[in-house]
């Protein structure tokens, strides 16, 4: 059953419909929310969030469009409200690092290796950021991106590859120093 | 080869993720064998794909739908006049049912003449003229023009007679006067 016709079931009584379209992107909204953010707990508030919003207005809903690229339209527009980007996290990071219990060595150099990943990704700006994640790892088209962003595709382009290159100029930086 | 280098790093996001069809798969795949840069760039996006945000656990996934549909449910019963209010013809038919009796009661309030004067149909316009004036002998004089100009009424000359209609009229009974003041309103002389 694909999105278009689970909305009709659940607008015609059928919970379990709506229950099925939650369950197929909310690990997406999710992931999304937390790349923005850089906050496990206001990821899961902006993915609550983001659901009970498009339940209560699918009346809006216009067909033409995906469901998939409204809702992370809606996601991103609560991401983008969010108040709480202080430091991005870091504080999160250092929590990873410390709560690490495994003992190998490998696995802390990966670990290490990860929290600076995440670590570069939350420097680079927001919209970069948006449209890093919605491209490389949502496998959104820049039309369904400049859709989500409400900007032109051009814009979309010239965000994704600002973003890839301050990551490229971030990792360099870390290489460098863990050489030095 | 530089117009197809910068037209497969468009694609490299697709290719990651798997969005790209098998013919354009196999194009991208041919240029990265020879091209550092698109490689480096595909590295940098699977290096970050790796990075995967902290599970919230499978008791949050599992209880996610159900929370959000019975949320929804429940702002639905505490709010639907509310949301019934927020539609705009239901508004704009909300204030227009309180602003048109406001409107027409101020307007009828203000405008000249007042209408709600017991005394508006007289037609000597009582309430706006100055009777201060007026002796006992005109009151005398006017009257008995007025009453004699209608010819419809049977009443005693001698009622009017020099200054005693006072002590006269005092001594009709109720009835008396009340079929006098309708005989003075059925000729419309006025109250
Ligand atoms: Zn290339």
């Amino acid at each position: 059953m694909n999105d278009i016709e689970l909305i009709e079931n659940y607008l015609s009584g059928e919970d379990t419909a709506m229950e099925e379209l939650i369950v197929k992107y909310q690990k997406g909204i999710y992931a999304l929310a937390y790349r923005i953010t850089w906050d496990g707990e206001e990821a899961k508030d902006i993915t609550q969030n983001t659901f009970l919003r498009a339940i209560n207005s699918l009346n809006k809903f216009r067909k033409e469009s995906s469901f998939k690229t409204w809702i992370y339209k809606i996601a991103v527009n609560l991401c983008l409200n969010y108040k709480g980007r202080h430091c991005l996290g870091h504080d999160e990071l250092d929590e990873t690092i410390a709560g690490n219990e495994a003992g190998t060595l490998c696995l802390l150099i990966q670990k290490e290796r990860k929290s600076y990943l995440m670590k570069a990704l939350s420097e680079v700006p927001e919209r970069q950021r948006i449209a890093v994640s919605l491209r490389a790892y949502e496998g959104l088209s820049c039309r369904e991106v400049a859709d989500i962003m409400e900007i032109s595709e051009g814009a979309v382009k010239a965000n994704y590859h600002n973003g890839i290159k301050r990551l490229k100029e971030l990792l360099k930086e870390y290489r460098d120093e863990t050489e030095a | 080869m530089k117009q197809k280098h910068e037209d497969i790093k468009e694609k490299l996001p697709e290719y990651f993720s798997g969005a790209l069809s098998e013919e354009e798969k196999t194009t991208v795949k041919g240029h990265l064998d020879g091209c550092r840069d698109c490689r480096d760039e595909l590295e940098l996006i699977e290096a970050f794909g790796k990075v995967d945000p902290p599970d919230p656990g499978e008791f949050f996934w599992a209880g996610l739908p159900r929370k959000v549909i019975s949320l929804s449910k429940e702002q639905k019963v505490r709010f639907p006049a509310f949301q019934w209010f927020l539609r705009p013809p239901a508004l704009a038919a909300a204030v227009l049912l309180i602003a048109v009796p406001l409107f027409t009661m101020l307007y009828i309030q203000n405008r000249p003449g007042n209408y709600y004067d017991p005394l508006f149909s007289d037609p000597l316009s009582a309430s706006a003229v100055d009777y201060s004036w007026l002796t006992e002998d005109d009151l005398t004089e006017v009257s008995a023009k007025l009453i004699f100009n209608g010819d419809a009424i049977d009443v005693p000359v001698g009622i009017f007679d020099e200054n005693s209609y006072h002590e006269d009229i005092a001594s009709l009974s109720s009835k008396e006067l009340d079929s006098l003041f309708r005989e003075l309103k059925n000729e419309k002389i006025g109250g």
